[in-house]
């Protein structure tokens, strides 16, 4: 997956869920993105979900695998380029 | 006191108008959802429990009307003739009011200017606008409220109905909520992804979420006293009440439903009752995941094992959520589940959720007699709301009033540019003008714990931080009234215009919490930890006096150990532009407001706390007629001093019959923002606690409102 995908989700998660005390390249790749991390909640799930389904064309599945997509910034990463490519 | 009669009620639900039908069909087992028109893009249908019956109300919003038959219901079964009404009050609870008129207008106000009739169609949008309707066409003379706690309105009114009473500030109080199915609401609800995909099935295991209803629900409130003196029926008792917050979550309960059991069982010991003695429950259950469950564990754990006895039902499952109306239309159904003797189901219920045991009743009502019965109400932002309602024949276990005590207040904190009535004053922060703050008010709180804050509410936290401290209180058991005129319109419209043009499926979840008008106060709550009453009242014109006077009855009413009466305008540019001029707010704009605890003088004394002054007189808020007639006198008119705000001419008409008129008297101006008057408390506050006069007189006079607030030194 290409840093500037990274990037770019980075991007949304800072603008969508209103972070305001970091930079995107301040969020780490590997780092959980809810409860303790980043520390969002299931709203920020539902806003994230829809955000990326908008830019990305990408819907997030619901349920435990959408858990697994919202694991970490390179989880969310790795389900958008395999959707994309399988799209 | 003696006891809270309910000697009138009425209703209109998708099941009918009328609370007898509406009770029939929900005996029954009937229930009310079809498809309506929810949105412009695709799905535009959605499942909903719409109200078909023709509403016999002149013309108005669909709020105006629904409430219009609800209380008409009422009064007509109260007995209650055109000349008692110039002895009530009235107490509306609504989470979107007039958005069903409005939003048409407003998802498309940034793309075209508004003509003329769209403009009108505004008018019913702030929150109050129903309330005010009401009260001209009923010719309700001794004043009203407006309160929004989300989806604990409608209950919350009724419990600030009590204090109406107690204090004998009216004979007779209608409370009650309404809601109407509009845009966004259905949009809202729907991406938050809690609409069930079928018509909603509370408390069963397999449940997919609520299905939203409209509607109205009022009670006709007056003393046991007066309803046995005019030969009133009496239909039950309204014996206890409990308002709480969680502070956990705007949207989520706490799990374990640990809020929820305080909440009941301190309505059930306000009413002197223990569980023994309740037979049924008419809970919120709305049919989502968590409430349902939060809920079911909650009521588990307070009936103990009284659980298998007592009947639990939720009537959404036939009439659906109607919001901001639940409450009251489910505290209707309860008095109805009381007088006749009959347990109404809980609709589409098969199969049980296994986390708690309740004793359910599944598709049809039961016939049982019911000596007592709660009604719960938990809304977003975290308040909920029980009451306990006793059947006319029950015997009076209430426990005897406690004694009025007076009002302290013990921490001040304003905001912005005041005029500067009060001699030395400085301005509040260095704020030298008031047409904006000049203090960025989101860099003042954690970032990452208010996301989604918008200025209003960022500004309202830290005022209420600052008050806090200021008093030395620390936020538990705290009550917290936010009065404001409007919130977020901006925030609004960019939400409708997104749903308008991309549909529900791109609609903003996490943004759509934050457009409930309580979400102000139920953010603050959240942010600094306070769980006493939260709420926010809704008045157009006197926004900083509603919230002190809610305020000093949660306080009175002995629901916290202190509460803060908070308000603050700051700009929006539709508010700026649009909505200000059209409500008849004068045309220029500014920023500014504060926050006051107000606490009883026991309690400041217990801890140690030198008030900063007394709250002597709140006059009863949109009373109609001479504001200072129940103000009492000043004790000595030389050290007095009366602070005007709004016109002179009618300030002076208010005074020439008082003694107040012979107390200097300095002018505030015509007030350059809503909540000018709360800034003004402030620096009342700090004058008297620096002895520069021995009394204040706050007199409002604006010709939509007008209200009088005395503060006195303590002693």
């Amino acid at each position: 997956m290409s840093d500037e995908l990274l990037l770019e989700l980075k991007e949304l998660i800072v603008k969508e869920l209103d972070v305001r005390d970091r930079q995107p390249s301040e969020i780490d790749d590997d780092a959980p993105l809810f409860g303790e991390g980043l520390g969002l909640d299931s709203l920020d799930a539902l806003q994230l979900a829809m955000a990326v389904e908008e830019q990305f064309g990408v819907p997030i599945p619901e349920g435990d695998n959408g858990k697994a997509v919202f694991a970490s910034v390179s989880a969310l990463a790795a389900h958008v380029a395999r959707a994309r490519k399988s799209g | 006191m003696t006891r809270i009669a309910v000697t009138g009620i009425g209703a209109v639900t998708a099941l009918g108008a009328g609370s007898d039908a509406t009770f029939t069909a929900l005996i029954a087992g009937r229930r009310a959802f079809r498809a309506v028109q929810g949105c412009e893009v695709e799905p535009r249908e959605v499942l909903a429990a719409p109200v078909t019956d023709e509403l016999d109300a002149p013309s108005g919003t669909r709020c105006d009307r629904l409430s219009y038959v609800a209380i008409a219901e009422a009064l007509e079964r109260a007995h209650l003739v055109e000349t008692d009404l110039a002895d009530a009050a009235l107490v509306v609870g609504t989470s979107a009011g007039g958005m069903l008129e409005a939003e048409a207008v407003l998802e498309t106000i940034r793309e075209r200017e508004p003509a003329a009739a769209d403009l009108e169609r505004l008018l019913g949008y702030p929150l109050s606008a129903t309330t005010t309707w009401l009260a001209e066409r009923f010719g309700i003379r001794r004043g009203t409220t407006t309160v929004c706690s989300a989806c604990a309105s409608g209950a919350v009114a009724a419990v600030l109905a009590v204090n109406w009473l107690a204090t004998g500030r009216a004979r007779f109080v209608l409370a009650g909520g309404v809601d109407a199915l509009c845009r966004l609401t259905l949009s809202g609800f729907g991406a938050l992804g809690i609409v069930a995909p079928e018509a909603c099935r509370p408390f069963d295991a397999s449940r997919g979420g609520l299905t939203l209803g409209e509607g109205a629900g009022f009670l006709l409130l007056e003393t046991e006293a007066n309803a046995r003196a005019r030969g009133a029926p009496i239909r039950a008792f309204l014996s206890g009440w409990a308002v709480a917050a969680e502070a956990y979550h705007l949207t989520q309960p706490k799990p374990d439903g640990a809020p929820a059991v305080a909440i009941v069982r301190s309505a059930l010991r306000s009413a002197g009752l223990s569980p023994k003695d309740v037979d049924y429950v008419n809970a919120h259950g709305t049919g989502t995941l968590h409430n349902d469950r939060a809920e079911a564990c909650a009521l588990s754990v307070v009936l103990g094992e009284e659980a298998e006895r007592v009947w639990v039902s939720s009537s959404k499952g036939q009439l659906g959520h109607t919001l901001g109306a639940a409450g009251a239309v489910e505290a209707v159904i309860t008095v109805c589940a009381l007088e006749r003797g009959a347990v109404p189901p809980t609709g589409g219920l098969a199969e049980p959720l296994a986390d708690a045991r309740l004793r359910h009743v599944p598709v049809r009502g039961v016939e049982a007699p019911l000596r007592a019965a709660l009604s719960t109400s938990f809304g977003f932002g975290g308040t909920g709301c029980a009451l306990v309602f006793e059947a006319a024949s029950g015997a009076d276990r209430r426990p005897a009033a406690a004694r009025r005590e007076r009002l302290v207040i013990t921490g001040a904190a304003g905001h912005g540019a005041v005029p500067p009535v009060f001699a030395g004053d400085l301005p509040f922060d260095g704020e030298t003008d008031w047409t904006a703050l000049s203090t960025d008010l989101l860099a003042e709180l954690d970032a990452s714990r208010s996301r989604r804050f918008d200025r209003a509410t960022a500004g309202v936290t830290h005022r209420v931080r600052a008050a806090l401290s200021g008093a030395g209180l620390a936020p538990e058991g705290v009550a917290l009234v936010v009065g404001s005129a409007f919130e977020s319109v901006e925030r609004t419209v960019q939400f409708l215009a997104r749903v308008k043009k991309r549909g529900v499926r791109f609609a903003h979840p996490a943004e759509f919490p934050h457009l409930v008008p309580s979400a102000v106060s139920g953010n603050a709550s959240i942010y600094l930890g306070l769980t006493g009453p939260v709420t926010n009242t809704a008045d157009l014109y006197l926004g900083p006096e509603s919230a002190l006077a809610v305020a000093a009855d949660f306080v009175t009413l002995g629901l916290c150990r202190a509460a803060v009466a908070a308000s603050l305008t700051v700009h929006d540019p539709l508010v700026d532009a649009v909505l200000a001029k059209l409500s008849g707010l004068h045309d220029e704009r500014g920023e500014g407001g504060g926050a006051l605890t107000i606490e009883t003088e026991s309690s400041a004394a217990r801890r140690l706390r030198t008030p900063l002054c007394r709250l002597t007189y709140t006059s009863p808020p949109n009373a109609h007629g001479d504001v200072l007639r129940e103000a009492p006198p000043p004790t000595d008119a030389s050290s007095a001093l009366v602070v005007v705000v709004g016109d002179e001419e009618r300030a002076q008409r208010r005074l020439q019959r008082s003694e107040w008129e012979r107390v200097s008297r300095r002018s505030a101006g015509g007030g350059a923002y809503e909540a000018l008057t709360m800034a003004l408390y402030v620096r009342a506050a700090e004058a008297l606690a620096a002895r520069r006069w021995e009394q204040v007189m706050l007199l409002v006079a604006k010709p939509r409102g007008e209200a009088c607030v005395v503060l006195g030194t303590a002693r």
